[in-house]
C-alpha cells in the first residue's frame, strides 16, 4: 500500500490526552440521573401485561399485616446504627473528613435567575450545581454525624435542613415541562411536583428525619414537625392524589429510568415518615402498579437500553425497591423465581469489560462503578454468587467512601451500602467476565476471548433499532477493547444540554452515525426513529468463530438508496481477530460511501499498510488491515469541546475513515482487527 | 470632695462625626424596636372612645364607596414616574450608584440557626441586620429600575423577591411571641402579622404595584407567587384574626406604635396587591377600627411616650396613613378639624432642641432626623405652614438623599419621592418653640428665647414608670446649651432579649441611678404605673416657668420616703436652671444621692462650683451648689454597648452630690447657669 492512499487532515493541533478516568466518575454520577425521558417513546410491550408485583402482591393481599412497616423502620433504624458502629475506623474517619469539608463550605445560594437558566438557555448545570451542592454537603453532614455522634454537625445540618424546606420547589428547572401544567419556567407553588430529584431530596430529609430526630427536636420542635409537613406536601400527598405524572405509566407513556427512581423515592420516604396504615397501604399499593408498568416493558434478557450507566437508577434501582418489599413482607411477597428480574440484575455483569470500563453504548458512560448494594440486592434476592461476589468486586473498584453519595441517590446509597458492608467485606471479589454475553431482545453482545481474563481481547456490539431510549443512530456500532484500554470507542454522552432532549439532538454531532463505527452510505447517515432499525440480527457460534450478523439498510433513510447492508462481524477468541465483513447493495450510487472507526488515539501508519491502533497504558495494539485498492483512508481529528467528552477520552479523539474507491452498486469488503504484541 | 476618676476624655469623638451613621442605627432601631409583651402590660385607660376614623369612614359610607382604589393607583403611578424624573440629577446619580453597588452584592442567607440565636441567647442583631440586608438591597435595585427602566436590575429584584416569598417567615425571632407555638421557630401552618411582616409585606407590594409587567415577563409564575403569599401572610390572617394584641380588638394590652405601623402597612399592601374589591374593602375598614384603638388611647396632648425617634412609626405612621385616606377617597375622610390628630403631628417639633437633637427619654434615641414625608402628610392634612417648614427643615439635613436612600421601606422611599420637589421649595425651618408642654405626657421642653437654639435648652419630665419602652426615669431631665448636650438622657442600648423581659430591671440603663434622679435611702426608682410623679404641675409668670413634682411614689417602700419634691425653675430671660429639692423621709438609713449623666468629665472649679461642659468641652454650664450640703463624686462608665457607643463615645460620666444630711427633712438648691 501507497502511502499516496493515506491522507491525514489535521483539525488542531493534538493535545495532551489526560487520563480523567477519576474526575469523571464523579461527573457522571451527576450526569446520570439528569437524563430525562425520551420525547416520542411510547410504544407499548408487545407480550400480555406481566404485572408480575401486583400479582404477587394480590396473591397475598390476604395475609394480616402483610406490610410490617413500624417493624421495618425499627429495625432499618437499629440495623443501620449498628453497621455503622461496625463500619472500619478508616471509613469512620474518611466519612468525618468528608463531612469537616463540608463544614468549611458555604452554603450555594439557589436564585430564581439560576432556576431560570435552563428554560433561557438549556444550560441545567448552573442551577443543578448549586441545588446538588446544597444536597452534597447536607448529605455528608448527616453522614458525618451519624458517624460521629457528637453533635458536631447538628446546627449546620439544622441550617441545611431549613434552606431545603424553604426552597419553592424540589423539582429540577430542566424536569417542569413535563410534570407540572405551568409548564416550564419557574415551578408554581400551588403545585408541587415529583421528578427524580424532588424525590431523592424527600429520602434524604426523611433518613434524616429518621435517625436525628430526638437531635433536631432539640434544635426546635418545629424544625421536626416541618420536615414532617413538606414530605407530606411535597411528595406523599401529590404521588397518592396523581395518577398523570408521566413516569408513573399510567397515562401510557413508556417509563423508564425515572419510574422506579421515583416510585422507589417516595415508597422509602412514605416508609420512614409516614405513620398512617391507610396511606401507607396506598403508596405501596400505586407504587407496584406502576413499576409493574416499568417491568413489563423490559426485555425478557434484562437488557436495559439505556445503557449500564443508568442501570443503577433503573433495574439497579427495580433490586432496591424489590428488596424493600421482600423484607417489608417478611418474604411474604418473593420474587425469588422471577428469571426477568434476575436478568434484570445480571445484566450489569454483562456488560462489565474491565475495572470500571463498561460497554456503553448511546447516552451510558464508558466508566461506571455499580453501587455495590444495589447489586449485593440482586445477589441476595436470587442468592446468586457471582452477582454478590460482582457486588463485592464493585464495592472494591467504586471506592464509595471517598467518593460515593454525592453525585445521584446520595442517602439512600449511604444506608444501603452501610447495611451490607460487612457482608461485602466478607465475600471474593470476583468480576464474572464471562466469555459470552448476548442480549436477544436488545441486541447486544458481549465478548471476551478468554472467560474470566480482563485483559484478553473484547468486543462490544449491537444491533437494535434508532428509537431507544437515549438513543444515539448507532445500529451496527461496536467497541474493542484490549488489556483493559479501548481501541474502538463509542464517545458516549456529552453534557446534557437543552438541546439534548429535543428534536435538535439529532443535529448534534456525537448522535450522528457518523460519529459511531458505522457506514455512511451515498453520503447519507442513519436516521432516528423505532422503525430504523437492524433487519434479520442473528448471533451464532461456528466453528469456534461468534458470528454477529444484521443488515443495516433499514437504519438508513430512503435518500441513502441502499438496498441491503449486511454487516457480519466474527469474532474469533482463539486467534484474537475480529473481521468486519459487509455485503452490500445500492439502488443507486451518488457518492462513495464510507465507514467509520474511532478511536481515542492518533493511529499509527505502518510501512505495510496497516494501521496500528494504540491506547493508553498498554505495550498491547490492534493492527487493522483494510484492502487499500477498495478504500482510501482519511484519518481526522475531532478535537472535544464538551467537558464531559474531554473528561472521557481527552482532547481529541480520531475518525478513520475508509472512503471506497468504488462506484459499484454491489460489492463486499472485509476489515481485520488482530492482537499484536508491539 | 473625691473624685473617682478625674481625667478627661483622651480623645473624645465628635458628635458630628457620628452624624450619619447614628441616624442610620436609630432608623434601624426605630422599627425593630417593637418589644414584646412582657413590659408595660398596663391595662387599657378607660380614655373617650373616640373612634374617630370609622365614624368618619361609616359617614361617608352610607353615601356609596368610600375608596377610589383604580384611580388612585393611575395617579400614583404617574405621580411616582413625574417625581423620579424630577429628582435632582446629583439624586439619582447617588441612587443609581447604590444600584449599581446593591446589584454587584451577594444575597445573604438566613439560616436557622441564626434565627435562633434570639432564644439561644438574646442575640437579635446577626439576624435582623442580615434579613435588613436582603430588604435593603431589594429597595436599592427596584429604585435603579425605577430611575432606569431598562431592565438592568430587573433580573436580581426578580430573585430578591424570590428569596423573601421563600422565606419561612417575615417576622423577626424576637416577634415570634404572637404564635401559638411562642418563640423558637417560625409555625409555617400559623402566618402571624407583626411590625416587620407587615412592613415586608409593603415593600414586596409596592414592587409588585411598579413592576408587574416586567417581573411578569421574568415568568408569569412570580406575579402569582407574590400575590399567593401576601394572601397567606398578610390578607387571610388579617381577616381572619383578631386577636392580635397590636389590633387592639383583644384588648389585653395597651397598643403602641406596632397598631398603626402595621395597620398602615396592612392597608398599604392590600391597596397596592389585593384586586378583590370586596375583601379590600373588609380589610380597609379593618383597619379603621384597629387603629382607632391606636388614636382612642393616646393622650390629648398628642405626646408620645415612646419618644421622637418612634414618633415615625406611631404618630408619624398615622400622618402618612391619615393622609392616605384623604387622598383616597378623593377628600371625603378629612381630619383637618381634629385637634388631637393636629397635636399628634406638630410633638415632633415640640421634642426637636436642635438640628438632629430631640429630647429623648426612655428608649428614644438621642439624635434622629423625622422622616421629612412624614412631617409634611401631617402639614398637608392640617395646612399648618410650621409642619411644612419643618418638614422642609428635616429634609434639608436629613442625610436620606444625600448618603442616597439607604432605607429599606419602600413607603418611605416612595413617600420622600412624592414630596422631595415641594419640600426643596418650601423654607427651612424649625418652630423651635419657647415652650411645649405636654400635660398627659409631663414631658416639658423650654428654651431661652423662641426661634433660636441658642443658650440654654431644658427637658424634663414627669410621667411614671410603667410607660411604653419605659425606663426608670420619673423626674428625669436633659440640659443642652446652644443645642448640645450636656446633660443627657442615654437612650437605649442595642435590643437584647432581656431587653423586653423582667430582666430589663436589673440592666443598668435602665435604672434610675443612671438617669438624672435622685438615689434615696439607697433605692432606686421601680417600674409599673403606679411609681409615678404626683401633682406634676407647671407655672408660668412673668419671668420663670416652674415645673414641679413630688418623686417620692416613683420609689418603693423600702426608700421610705414621704415625700420628695422636685421643682425646675428656668429662666429664659438669665438663661439660668434652679433645681429646687424638698424632702420628707420616714426613716434616714444612709445619704440621699442626685445624679448627673455627663457627655464630658466635669470640672471642680472650686468648692460649691462644678464646670460641665458638652462633648467638645466648648459649652459650659456651672453647677452651683452648697458644699455644706454635698459631697462630690464622680465616675467614668466605659460604654461597652454598640448603640450607645455609637451615640456618646467610649465613655460617660456621672456626677455624684452625696448629701451630707442626716435628718429625715431637708431641702436644697441646685443653680445652672452659663456663668461661673
Amino acid at each position: 500500500m501507497k502511502a499516496s492512499g493515506i491522507r491525514v487532515r489535521k483539525r488542531k493541533p493534538n493535545g495532551m490526552m489526560k487520563n480523567v478516568f477519576v474526575s469523571c466518575c464523579h461527573f457522571l454520577g451527576l450526569l446520570l440521573l439528569g437524563c430525562s425521558f425520551w420525547p416520542s417513546a411510547t410504544a407499548q410491550p408487545h407480550q400480555a401485561p406481566r404485572n408480575f408485583l401486583y400479582k404477587e402482591y394480590q396473591s397475598k393481599k390476604a395475609t394480616p399485616d402483610l406490610f410490617k412497616v413500624a417493624a421495618w423502620r425499627q429495625a432499618k433504624k437499629e440495623s443501620i446504627v449498628e453497621k455503622i458502629a461496625q463500619l472500619p475506623d478508616s471509613v469512620k474517619q474518611i466519612l468525618t473528613q468528608r463531612a469537616d469539608q463540608m463544614l468549611e463550605k458555604e452554603w450555594p445560594m439557589l436564585t430564581l435567575s439560576t432556576y431560570l437558566v435552563y428554560t433561557r438557555t438549556g444550560n441545567r448545570t448552573q442551577y443543578e450545581s448549586q441545588y446538588f451542592g446544597r444536597r452534597n454537603k447536607l448529605t455528608l453532614l448527616v453522614i458525618g454525624e451519624l458517624v460521629s455522634r457528637q453533635g458536631k454537625y447538628l446546627p449546620e445540618i439544622a441550617d441545611g435542613l431549613w434552606m431545603m424546606l424553604e426552597e419553592t420547589s424540589w423539582a429540577v428547572p430542566s424536569t417542569l415541562h413535563m410534570l407540572q401544567q405551568a409548564g416550564e419556567g419557574l415551578p408554581d407553588h400551588n403545585e408541587p411536583v415529583i421528578d427524580l430529584f424532588a424525590g431523592e431530596t424527600a429520602t434524604l430529609i426523611a433518613w434524616t428525619k429518621l435517625f436525628l430526630e430526638k437531635e433536631l427536636a432539640q434544635v426546635s420542635p418545629l424544625l421536626v414537625s416541618r420536615m414532617q409537613d413538606e414530605l407530606q406536601h411535597r411528595i406523599i400527598t401529590p404521588y397518592i392524589e396523581r395518577d398523570d405524572f408521566w413516569w408513573m405509566g399510567f397515562q401510557g407513556r413508556r417509563p423508564n429510568n425515572w419510574n422506579v427512581f421515583c416510585n422507589k423515592n417516595t415508597l422509602i420516604t412514605t416508609l420512614l415518615v409516614e405513620d398512617d396504615p391507610v396511606r401507607q397501604e396506598k403508596v405501596l399499593d400505586k407504587s407496584m402498579r406502576s413499576i409493574d408498568l416499568f417491568i413489563n416493558h423490559y426485555p425478557a434478557d434484562g437488557g436495559c437500553d439505556e445503557g449500564p450507566g443508568y442501570w443503577s437508577m433503573a433495574g439497579g434501582g427495580l433490586g432496591d425497591y424489590v428488596e424493600i418489599l421482600t423484607s417489608l413482607t417478611n418474604h411474604q411477597l418473593d420474587f425469588s423465581d422471577n428469571e426477568l428480574i434476575h436478568n434484570i440484575g445480571s445484566y450489569i455483569y454483562k456488560m462489565h469489560i474491565a475495572d470500571r470500563r463498561f460497554v456503553n453504548f448511546a447516552d451510558a458512560t464508558p466508566f461506571i462503578s455499580p453501587d455495590p448494594s444495589k447489586v449485593y440486592h440482586f445477589g441476595a434476592l436470587f442468592d446468586d454468587e457471582l452477582l454478590k461476589q460482582f457486588a463485592s468486586y464493585c464495592y472494591q473498584i467504586s471506592d464509595i467512601w471517598r467518593k460515593g453519595f454525592t453525585g445521584r441517590e446520595t442517602m439512600n446509597s449511604f444506608m444501603a451500602n452501610v447495611e451490607v458492608e460487612t457482608s461485602l467485606r466478607a465475600i471474593a471479589r470476583k468480576a464474572p467476565l464471562l466469555a459470552e454475553s448476548w442480549l436477544l431482545d436488545l441486541q447486544v453482545l458481549s465478548l471476551r476471548s478468554e472467560a474470566g481474563n480482563p485483559k484478553s481481547f473484547f468486543l462490544g456490539a449491537k444491533g437494535g433499532h434508532n428509537g431507544e431510549s437515549h438513543n444515539h443512530n448507532d445500529v451496527g456500532n461496536f467497541v474493542l477493547y484490549l488489556d483493559e484500554q479501548p481501541f474502538l470507542i463509542d464517545l458516549g454522552p456529552a453534557t446534557y444540554r437543552k438541546e439534548t432532549f429535543s428534536s435538535e439532538r439529532w443535529k448534534i454531532w456525537n448522535f450522528q452515525s457518523e460519529w459511531h463505527n458505522c457506514p455512511t452510505i451515498n453520503g447519507v447517515q442513519q436516521k432516528n426513529g423505532r422503525k430504523f432499525a437492524a433487519k434479520g440480527t442473528s448471533y451464532r457460534t461456528q466453528k469456534k468463530q461468534q458470528i454477529l450478523s444484521m443488515d443495516l439498510a433499514d437504519c438508513y433513510p430512503p435518500e441513502a438508496e441502499v438496498q441491503r447492508w449486511q454487516r457480519e462481524l466474527i469474532f474469533d477468541p482463539g486467534k484474537e481477530t475480529l473481521t468486519l465483513r459487509e455485503n452490500f447493495q445500492l439502488k443507486e450510487w451518488k457518492v462513495p460511501f464510507q465507514v467509520n472507526f474511532l478511536t481515542a488515539q492518533r493511529p499509527e501508519l505502518l510501512p505495510n499498510g496497516d494501521v496500528r491502533l494504540k491506547a493508553a497504558s498498554t505495550n498491547q495494539s490492534i493492527l487493522f488491515r483494510f484492502d487499500p485498492k477498495l478504500f482510501e483512508l482519511v484519518i481526522e481529528e475531532k478535537v472535544l469541546d464538551d467537558n464531559l467528552l474531554a473528561r472521557n477520552w481527552g482532547q481529541a479523539v480520531y475518525r478513520l475513515a475508509l472512503k471506497s474507491k468504488s462506484r459499484a452498486l454491489g460489492g463486499k469488503h472485509e476489515f481485520v482487527f488482530r492482537v499484536a504484541e508491539t | 470632695m473625691r473624685m473617682v476618676n478625674n481625667k478627661a476624655p483622651a480623645c473624645s469623638k465628635k458628635i458630628k462625626a457620628n452624624y450619619y451613621s447614628v441616624k442610620k442605627l436609630l432608623f434601624i432601631l426605630v422599627l425593630l424596636c417593637s418589644h414584646s409583651v412582657t413590659i408595660a402590660q398596663e391595662a387599657v385607660p378607660n380614655r373617650e372612645k373616640r373612634d374617630i376614623l370609622i365614624r368618619e369612614y361609616q359617614a361617608q359610607r352610607a353615601e356609596g364607596a368610600v375608596f377610589q382604589v383604580e384611580a388612585w393607583r393611575a395617579a400614583e403611578k404617574k405621580r411616582i414616574d413625574d417625581s423620579l424624573a424630577e429628582l435632582p440629577a446629583e439624586v439619582k446619580e447617588k441612587l443609581l450608584s447604590q444600584a449599581r453597588e446593591a446589584l454587584a452584592a451577594e444575597w445573604t442567607h438566613l439560616p436557622l440557626t441564626l434565627f435562633l440565636e434570639f432564644t439561644e441567647n438574646g442575640n437579635r442583631n446577626h439576624y435582623e441586620s442580615r434579613s435588613w440586608a436582603r430588604r435593603r438591597k431589594l429597595l436599592s435595585l427596584t429604585i435603579g429600575e425605577l430611575l432606569e427602566h431598562r431592565g438592568n436590575y430587573l433580573p436580581e429584584i426578580a430573585n430578591g423577591l424570590w428569596l423573601i416569598m421563600e422565606e419561612s417567615t417575615w417576622s423577626f425571632p424576637a416577634f415570634l411571641y404572637l404564635q401559638k407555638e411562642g418563640y423558637g421557630l417560625p409555625d409555617p401552618s400559623e402566618p402571624i402579622i407583626d411590625l416587620t411582616t407587615a412592613e415586608t409585606a409593603a415593600t414586596v407590594a409596592w414592587i409588585y404595584f411598579l413592576l408587574q409587567d416586567e417581573l411578569s415577563a421574568v415568568s408569569p409564575i412570580l406575579n402569582k407567587k407574590v400575590r399567593f403569599e401576601l394572601d397567606r401572610r398578610i390578607f387571610t390572617p388579617y381577616l381572619d384574626r383578631d386577636d392580635f394584641w397590636w389590633m387592639g380588638f383583644s384588648k389585653v394590652r395597651r397598643v403602641n406604635n406596632w397598631n398603626v405601623w402595621i395597620n398602615s402597612n396592612v392597608f398599604l399592601t392590600t391597596l397596592l396587591g389585593l384586586d378583590d374589591e370586596e375583601r379590600r374593602n373588609q380589610i380597609f375598614e379593618k383597619t379603621l377600627r384597629s387603629t382607632d384603638y391606636f388614636i382612642n388611647d393616646y393622650p390629648e396632648d398628642g405626646g408620645c411616650d415612646e419618644g421622637p425617634s418612634y414618633w415615625g412609626v406611631a404618630g408619624g405612621a398615622l400622618g402618612q396613613y391619615l393622609a392616605l385616606l384623604t387622598e383616597l377617597s378623593e377628600n371625603r375622610l378629612n381630619f383637618a378639624d381634629n385637634e388631637l390628630l393636629h397635636h399628634i403631628g406638630t410633638y415632633i417639633y415640640k421634642m426637636h432642641v436642635d438640628s438632629n437633637r430631640v429630647v429623648n427619654f426612655a428608649d428614644a434615641a438621642p439624635f434622629h432626623v423625622p422622616d421629612p414625608a412624614k412631617v409634611y402628610a401631617f402639614a398637608t392634612v392640617f395646612e399648618d405652614e410650621r409642619l411644612s417648614q419643618f418638614a422642609a427643615y428635616c429634609y434639608s439635613i436629613s442625610p436620606l438623599w444625600k448618603s442616597g436612600y439607604s432605607g429599606r421601606d419602600m413607603n418611605a422611599f416612595i413617600n420622600n419621592l412624592l414630596v422631595e420637589k415641594e419640600l426643596r421649595q418650601i423654607p427651612a425651618q424649625a418652630p423651635l418653640l419657647q415652650q411645649s408642654w405636654l400635660p398627659d405626657l409631663q414631658v416639658l421642653a423650654l428654651r431661652q428665647q423662641e426661634g433660636s437654639a441658642r443658650g440654654l435648652f431644658l427637658g424634663a419630665k414627669g410621667g411614671h414608670n410603667g410607660e411604653s419602652h419605659n425606663h426608670n426615669d420619673v423626674g428625669n431631665f436633659v440640659l443642652y446649651q446652644d443645642g448640645d448636650p450636656i446633660i443627657i438622657d442615654l437612650g437605649p442600648a442595642t435590643y437584647r432579649k432581656e431587653t423586653f423581659s423582667e430582666e430589663r430591671w436589673n440592666i443598668w440603663n435602665f435604672q434610675s441611678q443612671w438617669h438624672n434622679c435622685p438615689i434615696i435611702n439607697g433605692v432606686q426608682q421601680k417600674n409599673g404605673r403606679s411609681f409615678t410623679a404626683q401633682g406634676t404641675i407647671l407655672v408660668k409668670n412673668k419671668e420663670k416657668t416652674t415645673l414641679s413634682m413630688d418623686l417620692a411614689k416613683a420609689y418603693p417602700e423600702e426608700a421610705q420616703v414621704r415625700r420628695w419634691k422636685r421643682e425646675f425653675v428656668f429662666d429664659a430671660a438669665q438663661g439660668t436652671l434652679t433645681l429646687n429639692e424638698a424632702y420628707q423621709l420616714k426613716e434616714w438609713k444612709q445619704p440621699c444621692e442626685i445624679n448627673f449623666v455627663l457627655v464630658h468629665a466635669p470640672d471642680l472649679v472650686q468648692e460649691g462650683r462644678i464646670k460641665l461642659t458638652d462633648k467638645e468641652g466648648t459649652k459650659s454650664v456651672y453647677l452651683h451648689y452648697d458644699p455644706k450640703k454635698f459631697s462630690v463624686h464622680n465616675e467614668t462608665k466605659v460604654l461597652e454597648d454598640d448603640k450607645l457607643k455609637s451615640a456618646w463615645g467610649n465613655q460617660v460620666y456621672r456626677l455624684t452630690l452625696r448629701s451630707r444630711q442626716n435628718k429625715l427633712e431637708g431641702s436644697h438648691s441646685l443653680l445652672f447657669k452659663d456663668k461661673p
